[in-house]
């Protein structure tokens, strides 16, 4: 009986440490699917692009994996460092739903990040592959919430 | 005692950081070999450059920076720069200073050191950026024919240092453009050109076609898609300078979406630039295109 009770215990305590992330995935027609997964990772930002990379059956990512080199906090901005190989082949609509999903998920996650800034190998570049601006910061204001609205 | 002191003073030479004393020195030009260390090791560090490396063996030490290297040897009082040896009692600061490559003025008994070191002055499209070491000693002035950057220091820019009061770069200034926003980074000044609004004419371009913005016009981009408006969000780093054309923009795009049933979609694409008006159409039936066209027409009409 007490036996019992310790495992209770164990796995009670283990539940209240977990963290619950909230991870943003695509469905068929691109529209997002939030899926919450209880993770006890500390590095929670590695944890979102591991998950992210392999998202749930039924449901797709555009975030590939082993993409994420390094990121640092800097007061309440995030500065995510890209490989560049991993993502250099993306087309048009690929490049803006990685934005998208990793933007979405890091503000979901973390309220205390106001800009999110991509570098790629180590440096700030002009696009992020083909098109996607990143010269300059990604407010929350605008990841706060999926950015594309409306019907089809 | 107050005369001997006068007369240090006198004939005293000066060395300074911007407008700051760094070192007052009695023996002229010619400094120990501690001191001058000490002087360099100082200046860098104000500047934010990287550290040289000081070293000795047996009686000679050296100083190594930016590949160049200055030592002494305290036994036969010869100072190497750059490997030529000569006898010397200490050592020649304004001989060193060219060695390491370090801008200088001198102003009858005083050293000036610049106390701002401009790497680069950029301007992309409506900000201008300035990548600096030191301290930021730069002001900006605007009147009705372009914004100036004027030195507040001591400043080194392209071979020139620049005393207070000079202006070292001049650009350009439309009649409905001016400086709003400046933000201050660490090592980087940016400056951030706002224009007043007022569209009166919609051009349409396809996504491939090279892009010339005009004034007072709103730059359509076209390719085939999945019916949707793609719109630039407005940049953290703007500290709201972009907030009007942002909104300008968002809401022609608004009026569109739900006449034609679009998406709008919120991405920074770098084929509209920011501060711009300018937005990106996916469409699916390209037989639309000349309803479009009419419908934003009439909009700004």
């Amino acid at each position: 009986m007490k036996r019992l009770l310790l495992v209770v215990l164990i796995v009670l305590s283990m539940q209240l440490m977990a963290r619950q992330l909230v991870l943003f995935y695509l469905d068929d027609t691109l529209e997002p699917v939030s899926v919450r997964q209880n993770v006890d990772d500390a590095d929670l930002v590695k944890t979102i692009f591991d998950r992210l990379a392999s998202p749930p059956e039924g449901l797709k990512s555009f975030v590939p994996k082993d993409v994420l080199r390094a990121y640092f906090f800097v007061e309440s901005y995030l500065v995510i460092d890209l490989k560049r190989s991993p993502i250099s082949m993306f087309d048009f609509t690929q490049e803006r739903f990685f934005v998208h999903q990793v933007l979405r998920t890091i503000f979901e996650n973390f309220s205390g990040i106001d800009a999110v800034y991509f570098l790629l190998d180590g440096s700030r570049r002009d696009v992020l592959t083909k098109m996607v601006d990143v010269r300059f910061g990604f407010a929350r204001h605008f990841w706060s919430r999926w950015p594309v609205e409306g019907e089809k | 005692m107050i005369f001997s002191l006068l007369l240090i003073n006198l004939f005293a030479t000066q060395v300074f950081y911007g407008d700051q004393p760094m070192l007052v020195s009695s023996g002229g030009w010619l400094l120990k070999w501690d001191k001058f260390v000490e002087l360099a090791k100082y200046y860098f560090e104000r500047m934010g450059f990287e550290q040289p490396t000081v070293g000795s063996v047996g009686n000679f030490s050296y100083i190594v920076w930016n590949g160049h290297t200055v030592g002494y040897d305290s036994g036969s009082k010869f100072v190497s720069l750059d490997g030529v040896s000569k006898r010397s009692e200490g050592i020649d600061l304004l001989e060193a200073l060219k060695i390491f490559g370090l801008p200088f003025v001198l102003e009858q008994d005083r050293l000036i050191l610049p106390n701002m070191w401009i790497y680069e002055i950029q301007k992309v499209q409506d900000v201008i950026d300035v990548s600096y070491g030191g301290e930021k000693r730069l002001s900006v002035v605007q009147d009705d024919k372009g914004i100036y950057l004027k030195s507040e220091g001591y400043v080194f820019y392209k071979d020139v240092v620049y005393r207070p009061g000079q202006i070292l770069v001049q650009f350009e200034r439309a009649s409905n453009e001016s400086i709003e926003q400046q933000i201050d980074l660490k090592g980087l000044m940016r400056l951030v050109i706002t224009k007043e609004l007022s569209v009166t004419r919609i051009r349409f371009l396809e996504l491939s076609d090279s892009i010339t913005l005009n004034q007072g016009e709103l730059t359509v981009l076209h390719a085939p898609g999945d019916n949707r408006v793609i719109i630039r969000p407005y940049v953290p780093e703007y500290d709201g300078a972009d907030w009007p054309i942002y909104a300008e923009v968002r809401k022609i795009a608004e009026k569109l979406c739900q006449r034609f049933s679009f998406k709008l979609e919120v991405c920074p694409l770098i084929v509209l630039p920011p501060q711009t008006m300018t937005m990106l159409i996916l469409v699916e039936d390209q037989k639309i295109l000349d309803e479009l066209k009419s419908f934003l027409e009439e909009l700004v009409r």
